[in-house]
């Protein structure tokens, strides 16, 4: 969204991508998911936090003081940092409209730092963002990160992209539940009847050793699949797995009782590992129009 | 009326000084490594001091506390194998992370919560690390 200057120097290689509730934006490669929540994301550079945003939907009129409370309060902190309003550092690209933007600097019990405030007239998200100072150079960082900041409009750009996982989903799914554990991470979305949930397992050997080196161990230990499609062999796929099912509830009954010929929603589960990476990947879409959009989400689930 | 005083908070430790940390191995500890290459952990069990007063004065022969056996997982005997009473608990989890490809932020958790349960057991201690220069969330 920001006017982005073409001189600024930006390497490929020492930038990541970082989406999380609609937001999207470059990182540098050192800078770690450190916590996410709804509408919150926190992230650090050698267990220090450098970067802290809260975003959400506004209903209603926007009214930059009021919103900038509200949101400064938010999230994982009982009290809200002092702010002061500030005007935008000259290193920082502008936000074209239909953005406003307010800059200020913040101070809290122990550290303090920059930050804005985004609001986007076009999305209505109202997207607080908190740089931490510690004086160890990432300020240098800021002008890119935010020039590359994006709340709409996301696409091609990855839909999620935290710890160390990124894909792309159609832009109709939304995050309904999310749990990030040590070893296994796990994300639904949603969207109508269409459900797609996405897994991550490491380290792998630990897991496959545990599984007797098979993917369908992995699955039934899991959950994954219904016990009557659980019974079929899978489908091998490169370096994995994949179960195709029609789904048997009264929706699907009536469908053939009356003889539609339209397409009929089915489900799939695709699992595999990625030596390269130590991972175990898998993707479970229920209630999905077309399997070319299963595939699409399967190709774009990767590791960062 | 000192013993009703209600005892002041114990001083909570920032999540950098936690990591700054060393986990050091108890000396009870019999530690062995099995066939399958886990480690196995011979350790005696933290009773409380009245409770161990009884027992040692109703057992007529020398008291010996009750001992556990705790067998560790892959991923808990490498974590066993790095700690050496030199390296700091971030020391660990980075060599753990970089060993296992485990996320930065995953080894951190699986760690702490690891060396934890072990602190929970007697079975390692935390002694003082490198002094930090503050910092911390706001």
């Amino acid at each position: 969204m920001p006017e982005t200057d073409p001189t600024m120097p930006h390497s490929v290689r020492d930038a990541k991508p970082f989406a999380w509730a609609g937001i999207a934006l470059t990182i540098p490669k050192e800078w770690e998911t450190s916590q996410l929540d709804h509408g919150y994301a926190l992230l650090e550079y050698q267990y220090r936090p450098v970067l802290e945003l809260k975003t959400a939907t506004i209903r209603g009129r926007f009214s930059f003081q009021r919103h900038l409370k509200q949101l400064a309060r938010s999230g994982h902190k009982r009290s809200s940092p002092q702010l002061k309003l500030t005007s935008r550092p000259p290193a920082w690209p502008e936000f074209p409209a239909p953005a406003e933007v307010q800059t200020f600097t913040w101070q809290g019990a122990h550290i303090g730092g920059q930050g804005l405030l985004v609001y986007c007239h076009h999305c209505h998200r109202a997207t607080l963002i908190q740089f931490f100072a510690h004086g160890d150079g990432g300020r240098d960082a800021i002008p890119r990160v935010l020039a590359s900041f994006k709340d709409h409009d996301t696409q091609p750009a990855p839909t999620l992209a935290v710890y160390d996982i990124q894909a792309t989903l159609p832009e109709r799914f939304s995050l309904t539940r999310f749990q990030f554990d040590a070893g296994r991470f796990e994300l639904v979305y949603g969207h109508s009847r269409e459900t797609v949930t996405l897994w991550r397992w490491s380290p792998a050997n630990v897991i496959l050793e545990r599984c007797g080196q098979k993917l369908d161990r992995v699955v039934r230990d899991n959950g994954l699949l219904p016990p009557a499609v659980l019974v079929e062999d899978g489908r091998p796929r490169d370096r994995g797995m994949e179960w195709q099912w029609q789904p048997k509830d009264y929706r699907s009954r009536l469908r053939t009782f009356f003889g539609k010929r339209t397409q009929r929603p089915g489900h799939a589960l695709r699992i595999w590992h990625r030596p390269d990476t130590n991972r175990i990947l898998a993707v479970r879409a229920e209630g999905i129009k077309t399997f070319n959009a299963f595939d699409r989400i399967c190709t774009s689930y990767g590791n960062l | 009326m000192g013993i009703f005083r209600k005892k002041p908070p114990a001083p909570q430790l920032s999540r950098e000084d936690a990591l700054n940390c060393i986990p050091v191995k108890s000396a009870a500890i019999q530690a062995s490594h099995t066939p399958e290459g886990v480690v196995r952990l011979h350790y005696p069990l933290v009773l409380k001091p009245w409770i161990a007063e009884l027992a040692q004065r109703f057992s007529g022969t020398q008291y010996t506390p009750p001992s556990r056996q705790l067998e560790l997982d892959e991923l808990g005997s490498l974590t066993w194998d790095l700690i050496n009473g030199k390296q700091t608990v971030r020391d660990i989890v980075r060599q753990f992370s970089s060993q296992t490809q485990v996320h930065p932020k995953e080894a951190e958790a699986a760690v702490t919560r690891f060396l934890r349960e072990l602190g929970r057991r007697g079975i390692v201690g935390m002694a003082p690390g490198r002094q930090t220069m503050g910092g911390g969330n706001a």
